[in-house]
């Protein structure tokens, strides 16, 4: 199986992995809100973390919301739920079902978010856990307002770490809202993607 | 918080956890320590003081021991996550109500007495590497107070801008009633006043036969006060035609001196009434030409002119000068001797429909001339302004842009002259109109001209028969008409070969220059204004019947709109 093999079925799997893991914050969150939301993960993208930086300049001009969650375990780096300003305020607010005329978020909204985040993240942290069978931890959740660029670049991270980048579809009462989650992984991060991707292959085509 | 000082060794190590337990126990939010075993091993001062749960009854026992039913599941799981896998979780107010059954002692409101929370759940290992539960409670009810309270206030806000904005809908929506409202009746004024006046100038004249000197005096009267209701028409009309934005000016150079000369001379009859010396004082240079709407910078300086006359004493003065205050504008100043204006009412005095002084004298007038005047100023660029001193007098003065340097001395503008009519050769007028009274009024003026041969139509459709049969030298064509309206007439007119050639007059009661320009764009030769101006009238068909091209006082362009 050549690199690019392992890439491929490993982007694969994780795009299985998440959606698993969305799909428990979504159970999660519809059961908070006492409605139905629906999380989807239509696409998974891997890159290095310089190529991302230039791909982020260009997908967000805006400064945006950000939620971030640095981890820890065999493997370190941070994990970002990325919203449009505008489409941050729509979606605490159709979960809250509190629609306001304030133009900006309160105090009390920002925390909403901020715990929606913690739900979002927890869970695909847990299902990374689960594949590379070790354990994960995580600090809270901050609140950050910045370009999802600048942040990135910001960080204090080597060159040839990686990022998996998704998007992330909400659907709550009839309203469609779209964003984004960033991981930002150190290499051996990848190496342990890489491991358990091929056990798992291994697993597949030893059973009969 | 005793729990936790029993395991320490050394003094200098129970030393700080005394006064770590202090920090614990003082911290204004609650601080619970769950065990492996999810079992309470500390329990904050602030804890007890809000669940009503003592630290002796808590330690030792679970959280679902303590509170049954009454903790939120998703704080349960929570716990259960951060004791299996190390992992944090924040519980926001917002989304979750009640996380711990917590109250407010010191509040005793049903709305204060519950205490919203904000949740934190991290992992902590013992010295022992065993894991624990921090549970972190922070009482948010404050802040949800604040934002409910921002919330219903912006809310309140947006709801007054809302009806604030229709208000000023409706406000808006009534001035353009009022205004359309004005523009109309104006119009159908004028139509009565055709007869009025055009009547009333005949017998003045008399062309209907001779009158005794009180006859002539009564139809005097009758002409000048129709003269007069027609100014104010025009007035007001103008004044809502400014507020529509809808007046149209015809810029020109106009020379400054011969100007007032010739106003001066249009006031005289008033002056001569009052007793009152209207004088003119050139200065010594020469002014430049400024440049305005000839017709309404007139009807300013006569509206000036006019109330220094008006608003004076028997046999004062009016004393007229101008003069440039600042370069590239031109001032004329009117000056009377009247009793002037105090000084608390002179705010009133640009007002609409406002005349001070009013109620000691029987002075004429709707009151809206000096406002009319300031708006008409403004538009072409000019202001209008006034001094006065109670008990001596009043000087209001109009100021317009100059238009370039001082001209050449010209003090005849052969433009501002009345053209001589020359007698009519014979000829045969064609009037189609519906409206007896104004059939009547053409009838009676033609009576007297010689050589005029006036045939009538009440339709479009027996002028247009009427036309091909007589072949007229001119025909004059009412606008608004029974059956086929003055325009179709005139289509008609232009589409037949034996009437293509006969020039058409339009009259209307309409003065407006949206209609004028449509008129003359659809062919007629001019267009006529209800009540006609008999002279006026005169002077079109002579100039007609001349072959001398149109007459120079009726719109013979289009004007520009502003």
């Amino acid at each position: 199986m050549t690199e690019r093999d392992i890439r491929s079925e490993m982007k694969d799997a994780l795009t299985e992995i998440f959606n698993v893991g969305i799909g428990r914050a979504a159970c999660v969150l519809s059961e908070l809100i006492g409605d139905e939301i629906l999380l989807t993960v239509p696409q998974l993208g891997m890159m290095k973390r310089s190529e991302f930086i230039e791909l982020a300049g260009q997908m967000w001009k805006m400064p945006a919301c950000i939620v971030r969650q640095s981890f820890n375990g065999p493997f370190c780096g941070d994990a970002l739920l990325i919203f449009p300003a505008r489409d941050s305020l729509e979606l605490v607010r159709v979960l809250l079902a509190e629609p306001s005329p304030i133009e900006t978020m309160t105090e009390l909204e920002r925390e909403a978010l901020l715990e929606v985040g913690n739900i979002i993240l927890n869970a695909c942290i847990s299902c990374i856990a689960d594949m590379i069978g070790h354990e994960i931890t995580n600090a809270l959740p901050v609140y950050i307002d910045s370009a999802p660029g600048v942040l990135i670049e910001s960080l204090v991270l080597a060159p040839d770490w990686y990022v998996i980048f998704l998007h992330i579809d909400f659907t709550v009462q009839r309203t469609n809202l779209t964003g984004n989650i960033v991981f930002i992984l150190d290499v051996p991060a990848i190496d342990a993607f890489g491991t358990a991707v091929m056990s798992l292959i291994e697993q597949f085509n030893g059973e009969p | 918080m005793k729990h936790g000082a029993a395991a320490c060794p050394s003094p200098k190590i129970q030393y700080l956890c005394h006064l770590l337990e202090q920090v614990i126990d003082l911290a204004d939010s609650g601080v619970i320590i769950l065990g492996t075993g999810r079992e309470v091993v500390s329990w904050n001062a602030w804890m007890s003081r809000h669940s009503g749960v003592s630290e002796e009854d808590a330690i030792g026992r679970t959280l679902e021991q303590l509170f049954a039913d009454k903790l939120a599941p998703r704080l349960l799981t929570a716990i259960s996550d951060c004791l299996a896998h190390k992992r944090s979780h924040l519980l926001s107010s917002s989304l979750n109500r009640q996380p711990l059954p917590l109250r407010n002692p010191s509040d005793q409101t049903s709305e204060g007495a519950v205490i919203q929370q904000a949740v934190t759940v991290k992992p902590i290992l013992t010295i022992h590497g065993e894991r624990h539960c921090l549970i972190q409670v922070a009482d948010v009810s404050q802040a949800a107070r604040r934002e409910r309270f921002l919330r219903a206030q912006t809310n309140e806000l947006s709801r007054l801008v809302d009806e604030l904005e229709t208000a000023k809908d409706a406000a808006n929506r009534a001035n353009v009633a009022k205004s359309e409202f004005l523009t109309e009746m104006s119009h159908e004024l004028r139509s009565p006043l055709n007869a009025i006046i055009g009547f009333s100038n005949l017998i003045e004249r008399g062309q209907t036969g001779p009158l005794s000197n009180e006859q002539h005096e009564f139809v005097t009267y009758i002409r000048k006060s129709g003269d007069h209701l027609l100014r104010m028409i025009t007035d007001i009309l103008d004044l809502s035609r400014i507020e529509a934005k809808k007046v149209t000016l015809d810029f020109v150079n106009i020379d400054i001196d011969y100007f007032i000369s010739e106003s001066i001379m249009s006031v005289k009859g008033l002056s001569h009434a009052r007793d009152i010396v209207v004088s003119y004082a050139p200065p010594e240079c020469t002014l430049p030409t400024v440049r305005a709407d000839r017709t309404r910078l007139g009807q300013i300086l006569l509206n000036l002119l006019a109330n220094a006359i008006k608003y004076n004493r028997f046999g004062g003065g009016v004393i007229v000068s101008s003069g440039m205050p600042m370069l590239n504008r031109v001032r004329i100043s009117v000056s009377d001797t009247g009793p002037g204006i105090p000084l608390e009412r002179q705010h009133e005095l640009f007002q609409s429909f406002n005349r001070l002084g009013a109620e000691f004298g029987e002075i004429e007038g709707a009151g809206i001339g000096l406002a009319l005047s300031r708006n008409l100023a403004n538009l072409m660029g000019g202001t209008v302004g006034f001094e006065s001193r109670p008990g001596e007098g009043s000087t209001f003065w109009v100021e317009m842009p100059t238009s370039g340097p001082a001209p050449a001395p010209n003090p005849i503008d052969k433009d501002d002259v009345a053209p001589e009519i020359p007698p009519l050769p014979p000829f045969t007028l064609l009037y189609i109109e519906d409206n007896p009274v104004d059939r009547r009024l053409i009838e009676a003026l033609f009576q007297t001209v010689p050589g005029a041969r006036l045939i009538s139509a009440r339709t479009g459709e027996d002028g247009l028969r009427l036309a091909r049969q007589q072949q007229p030298d001119v025909i004059l064509l009412d606008i608004h008409l029974p059956g086929i309206s003055g325009f179709k007439t005139l289509k008609q007119l232009r589409a037949q070969a034996e009437t293509v050639e006969i020039p058409v007059l339009a009259v209307s009661a309409s003065a407006h220059s949206t209609d004028i320009a449509n008129g003359i764009s659809a062919g007629f030769h001019s267009w006529l204004t209800k009540p006609i101006d008999l002279t006026d009238l005169m002077a079109v068909l002579s100039s007609i019947l001349a072959d001398t091209g149109p007459f120079k006082g009726i719109p013979k362009d289009i004007p520009e709109e502003i």
